[in-house]
């Protein structure tokens, strides 16, 4: 079977193969003990990638990181290759199926870089994996116990949720979240010349009904969900956005959304919507779901 | 200085009191038939105005509305400017919740199928709308005005969708969340923002006097909305949580958007451009705004079509005369030239992006619903001398039967299918 093949059917779970991209920054070992708890915990093959050129010195200064956090070298592989970061990371995790890729980041942007973009979101925003972006990795990771998952109304929210109850039970996690934004533009114009406070509530009602029976219909599907603590929500606001406000309230420990419909460029930023929303300003651990052509 | 005289002033109190109950109880009337309640509130103008009340009753119509009835006379100017800054008030305000309405994240979002829907359901109207004018230009000529800028506005008249009834219409269908019901409103977003742009700069044309060139004129609308669409809407929507959490509310919120809204106003006013453009860009950039509350959203609407929007389309048939300007012939030209061209345009637009036959013809007869916005357009074309009051009054039985129409046939397509 070719790469691409291997790479089509694949479903974004379970995490075989995880990937950490390393940048020898203040930040970086607690990325790397953030990626080796994973690995262990799903018993992943590791693979630690440096853009540009290692030294010797560098790359002992990896193992090291590495065996500290009890990761046999058997289980791990250190790829360093020189070219520009973003296609070279992305060309790296094509070449070796990764499942998931994981990425300390800020949890803001400046103005500059949040319209220039800064490498951490250029990979969120056209990865083909799973990304996980960190903007607060531990020095002694946890495990993600509560966990929020995005049930917006879309055809790749099905594996999402399903990556959502797979790592919920793999972790162990106390509670999941399935939270469905429901956004109805134009809904208090459409109803406001013509409608009593009573019938738009009816309508609203109606609305929120509907999207927990989606919910109630998708989960029933999935295996594995009895075993978990589900609390179904439905929240209204624009997609991105008003999970953005639901998580900073909340403060899931990981909150897990689908990859965006089509590569995001510039004017995604200047007319933010959905992903973009999230990247703005990471509420916390954000594991953007890809669902590789299914 | 004119003043509002003791007199001036009941007039003027009576007037708008009667025109808000009137149109009340014919919007609510209306309601009961599942029509918007616009429809009721054009009917009560034209029962109070002169083509019901003015012609079965003229003593009573000249009692209620002297300065309609006798706009020659000095004494009722002061009223007559009353009434006119209220109505062009209540037109800034409906076009700022126009605005509300469109989301270019939205349109975005929905990419190429949305910006090819737009282009042809734009561009064919205009065509049709340019050289329908050409070929009979003694119905659409209000005098001896330039016959394709009229063409060009009959154009405009032709492709803009109304936003609210359709969305209103795909809710109830239950349409709106599928990839149809968005393609439809990203480019009824799209087609009401270009649409509004043009006519702006149809009208900055044709006005002349003291107004500035036209290309100052184009730069400075391109920079005013350039800027309040990028960095205006994030520094609003960056201010907007402290706004809403120290402010009082909802009266403290309120008071700045409209605030905003007469300010871009008057901007685009003071550039030779017409005032709802600019109440127009405004509303788009507060709209656009992720953390303006909901509830904030659904007080303005309900304040502005309950209580600002009933002036403006009841003045429609006080001021004119439906009777009189009632061009059959005209009428039928324009249904036709409209419905023809919007439902092609947007089906050529939707099936050049591989969308099915029916789901592009689907696309074209929901873009062809029209509204407010038409008449507002008219209404101002007829102020600035570009159209007569029979091209008028065929534009307003156009959106009526489009409204009227749009449902069961949007149902007969989905029932085929």
């Amino acid at each position: 079977m070719n790469l691409a093949e291997q790479l089509r059917g694949r479903l974004p779970y379970p995490f075989e193969t995880i990937a950490v991209a390393i940048t020898f920054s203040p930040r970086y070992k607690v990325v790397v003990k953030e990626a080796a708890r994973m690995a262990r915990l799903y018993r992943s093959k590791l693979i630690l990638i440096h853009i540009g050129t290692l030294d010797e010195q560098q790359k002992q200064r990896m193992i090291r990181c590495v065996k500290e956090c009890h990761i046999k070298e058997k289980y791990f592989t250190i790829i360093s290759k020189k070219g520009a970061v973003v296609n070279t990371i992305l060309k790296i995790c094509k070449q070796n199926v990764v499942d998931l890729l994981i990425l300390g980041a800020h949890k803001k942007e400046s103005v500059l870089e949040h319209y220039v973009g800064s490498v951490a979101r250029k990979i969120s925003r056209k990865a083909k994996c799973s990304v996980l972006l960190m903007p607060n990795p531990k020095d002694r990771p946890k495990t993600f116990n509560k966990i929020a998952v995005s049930a917006v109304d879309l055809p790749k929210t099905p594996l999402t949720m399903t990556t959502a109850v797979y790592i919920a039970n793999q972790e162990d996690s106390d509670v999941l979240h399935v939270v469905s934004e429901e956004y109805i533009p134009m809904f208090e114009s459409a109803y406001a010349d013509c409608s009593t406070d009573v019938e738009l509530d009816n309508r609203k009602a109606e609305f929120v009904e509907q999207c927990k029976r989606r919910m109630r219909k998708l989960l029933d599907e999935i295996p594995g969900v009895s075993a978990i603590n589900i609390k179904k929500r439905v929240i209204f606001g624009k997609p991105g956005h008003s999970i953005h406000v639901f998580a900073k309230s909340c403060k899931p420990d990981l909150l897990l959304v689908n990859s965006p419909k089509k590569h995001l460029g510039l004017l995604d930023r200047l007319f933010p919507h959905d992903l973009e929303h999230l990247l703005k300003d990471l509420p916390c651990n954000l594991l953007i779901v890809h669902s590789r052509g299914f | 200085m004119v003043k509002l005289g003791h007199h001036d002033m009941i007039v003027f109190l009576l007037v708008l009191g009667l025109i808000m109950i009137i149109a009340r109880l014919f919007a609510e009337l209306f309601k009961q038939f599942k029509l918007p309640s616009v429809l009721g509130e054009i009917i009560a103008g034209v029962i109070l105005g002169p083509s019901v009340l003015g012609y079965f009753s003229p003593e009573s119509f000249e009692y209620l509305f002297p300065f309609i009835a006798h706009p020659e006379f000095t004494s009722t100017i002061p009223v007559q400017y009353a009434m006119d800054s209220m109505i062009n008030i209540s037109v800034i305000m409906l076009i700022f919740v126009a605005g509300m309405e469109v989301q270019l994240p939205l349109v975005i979002e929905q990419g190429k199928v949305a910006l090819s829907t737009t282009f042809f359901s734009m561009l064919i109207p205009i065509i049709f709308g340019y050289f329908g004018v050409q070929l009979f230009p003694d119905l659409f000529m209000a005098s001896n005005g330039d016959v394709s800028v009229v063409g060009l506005f009959i154009g405009v008249v032709l492709c803009i969708t109304a936003l609210p009834v359709i969305a209103r219409i795909l809710m109830d269908m239950n349409l709106f969340k599928s990839r149809i019901g968005m393609t439809i409103i990203a480019s009824a977003m799209l087609t009401d923002l270009l649409g509004w742009l043009i006519f702006s700069v149809l009208l900055s044309a044709i006005d002349d006097g003291d107004r500035m060139s036209l290309s100052y004129t184009l730069v400075s609308i391109v920079l005013f909305g350039g800027f309040m669409l990028t960095i205006g809407t994030r520094l609003i929507d960056k201010s907007l949580p402290w706004v809403q959490t120290k402010f009082s509310w909802p009266g403290g919120v309120l008071a700045l958007l409209f605030g905003f809204c007469f300010l871009g106003a008057a901007f685009t006013e003071s550039i030779g451009i017409h005032s709802i453009l600019g109440a127009f860009i405004v509303g788009i950039t507060f709209g656009d705004c992720a953390n303006l509350r909901d509830r904030t959203r659904e007080i303005i609407h309900q304040f502005v079509t309950n209580v600002f929007a009933p002036i403006f389309f009841v003045s429609i048939g006080l001021y004119v005369n439906f009777v009189d300007n009632f061009n059959l012939v005209l009428i039928l030209i324009l249904l036709f030239l409209a419905y023809s061209s919007k439902i092609l345009g947007s089906y050529i637009g939707a099936r050049i992006c591989k969308l099915d036959t029916k789901s592009a013809l689907a696309i074209g007869v929901s873009l062809n619903t029209r509204g407010v916005l038409e008449i507002i357009l008219g209404s101002i074309a007829m102020t600035a001398g570009l159209i007569n009051e029979e091209v008028f009054v065929a534009i307003v039985v156009l959106v009526v039967v489009s409204i009227i129409t749009t449902a069961p046939m949007l149902k007969s397509i989905f029932n085929k299918q």
